[in-house]
């Protein structure tokens, strides 16, 4: 926790763009108990295809690392480029989520690497 | 069966952590392919017999179930308590060990000639991630956010990042040009002010100070006095397979050396002879293995692709970006 504070101290003021926007949106878009957003950001260093749940999983570097889903239609904010790997994201997530893959006859299973949580919107550097 | 490090010769020989490459990964992933329960992967790349020598972070996190099944002898003689993904010497010396071993067994349980792992702090960090390591030493430097991606000289850039240090931090612009001695009262964030001397075009940027230099690279672009950024306004057509050429219409196209910087991937190199008009071909996603030319998805998915055009004038309208879409 002690890591993300200076993240968050630096990111302060787009966080609390993001958030407000996420309000504005929530109201018009999201039920009020849909509104689970957690900050996230950071370098996207990998990204997966989830063939079976047509997301991307992508490997986010500190200051908070992990997996995370996004959906193509997300919403998303300049400079638009997510999935791509080398770019900065930031933005807020839901817990939950699952990357599934085709797996010949077994169908759709569980990828190796499994989300923190999807994405609800974000932006990012170029 | 168990063997002890004096039986087992070292094929190890250097900390191997994410972003690594080499034989020494392929065999690590092999290993690790081994037990079922570390199995880098299930299928794809990565998995038994599709080993590859790129360290990513299907490894890493295959790594951390090693260290954890293993930690009596990896994790706890330095005082940790879960893995980290890097392999370090008590990493490797288990490693060695399991060669001899069956998959799936159980853990080891004798006490090897050698002690697996030191037990002095100082050993420590050779198991440990940058990240866990430097809260105690270096910080590892980002750039996040620049505040713009072009300018002339005189233009103020702030980068937004971390791991800056309050005093001389030193800002590159390619190989040959650099601007020192910035100061960050913060750590994540820095401005400065583009010199009259600093050469025009686009440059990779990155921060170097007293914690290294930074781990990932962002670009500026020094433009000159009164030159107008490309613009976009036209992409035909809207969508297309794999190898449909794209043809954009807009202006202030470079003669040559546009960039054209998707969220798939970068263009490089894309000519517009008319300042007016430049094509490209879309090409499958070189670091999304999944969505490569042949592969079964089962079903048709359509992507969208949004892209900017980068030049010696600057970067096209940030909140005006070309749209294509692709069908795979």
């Amino acid at each position: 926790m002690s890591s993300f504070l200076p993240f968050f101290r630096a990111y302060r003021l787009s966080i609390s763009i993001i958030l407000a926007a996420c309000l504005i949106a929530g109201t018009f878009v999201y039920k009020a108990d849909a509104l689970t957003g957690l900050p996230f950001g950071g370098l996207v260093v990998a990204t997966t295809y989830c063939t079976c749940t047509n997301a991307f999983l992508l490997t986010i570097s500190t200051p908070t690392p992990g997996n995370y889903l996004y959906f193509p239609g997300t919403p998303q904010f300049s400079y638009y480029q997510l999935p791509r790997v080398g770019v900065w994201t930031l933005g807020l997530y839901a817990p939950g989520g699952a990357c599934l893959m085709f797996a010949g006859k077994a169908g759709c299973v569980p990828y190796a690497l499994q989300p923190s949580g999807t994405i609800e919107f974000a932006g990012t550097s170029l | 069966m168990v063997t002890n490090t004096a039986e087992a010769s070292s094929v190890f020989t250097r900390t191997l952590r994410l972003g690594d490459s080499g034989p020494d990964v392929l065999l690590l992933q092999q290993k690790l392919n081994a037990d079922i329960d570390t199995r880098v992967a299930e299928y794809g790349p990565g998995s038994p017999g599709n080993e590859t020598e790129r360290f990513g972070q299907l490894t890493r996190a295959a790594v951390i179930r090693f260290q954890e099944k293993y930690a009596e002898k990896i994790l706890v003689p330095i005082g940790l308590s879960s893995g980290t993904g890097v392999v370090g010497e008590a990493t490797r010396r288990v490693l060695d060990i399991q060669t001899s071993e069956a998959p799936n067994t159980e853990p080891v349980t004798t006490t090897p000639a050698t002690p697996i792992a030191p037990t002095t702090p100082a050993q420590a960090p050779s198991e440990m991630p940058a990240t866990t390591a430097t809260e105690t030493a270096k910080k590892d430097i980002y750039i996040s956010f620049p505040s713009s991606y072009y300018g002339p000289r005189g233009s103020k850039l702030t980068l937004a990042g971390s791991g800056f240090t309050k005093t001389k931090n030193t800002l590159h612009f390619g190989q040959n040009y650099t601007i020192s001695d910035i100061s960050s009262g913060n750590g994540t964030s820095l401005t400065v002010t583009i010199p009259d001397d600093a050469p025009h075009g686009k440059h990779v940027i990155w921060i170097e100070n007293a914690n290294g230099k930074s781990l990932n690279e962002s670009f500026y672009v020094v433009t000159k006095e009164n030159t107008s950024v490309p613009t976009i306004t036209s992409v035909t057509p809207e969508s297309g397979l794999y190898g449909e050429t794209i043809t954009v219409r807009g202006t202030n196209f470079a003669p040559k050396g546009n960039e054209i910087l998707t969220n798939y991937h970068i263009i490089k190199d894309v000519s517009s002879p008319d300042g007016k008009t430049l094509t490209f071909s879309v090409t499958p996603f070189p670091d999304i293995p999944q969505l490569q030319v042949g592969v079964d998805l089962k079903r048709g998915i359509e992507a969208k692709m949004t892209f900017y055009i980068v030049n010696e004038n600057g970067v096209s309208n940030k909140e005006k970006p070309g749209t294509f879409t692709i069908k795979i």
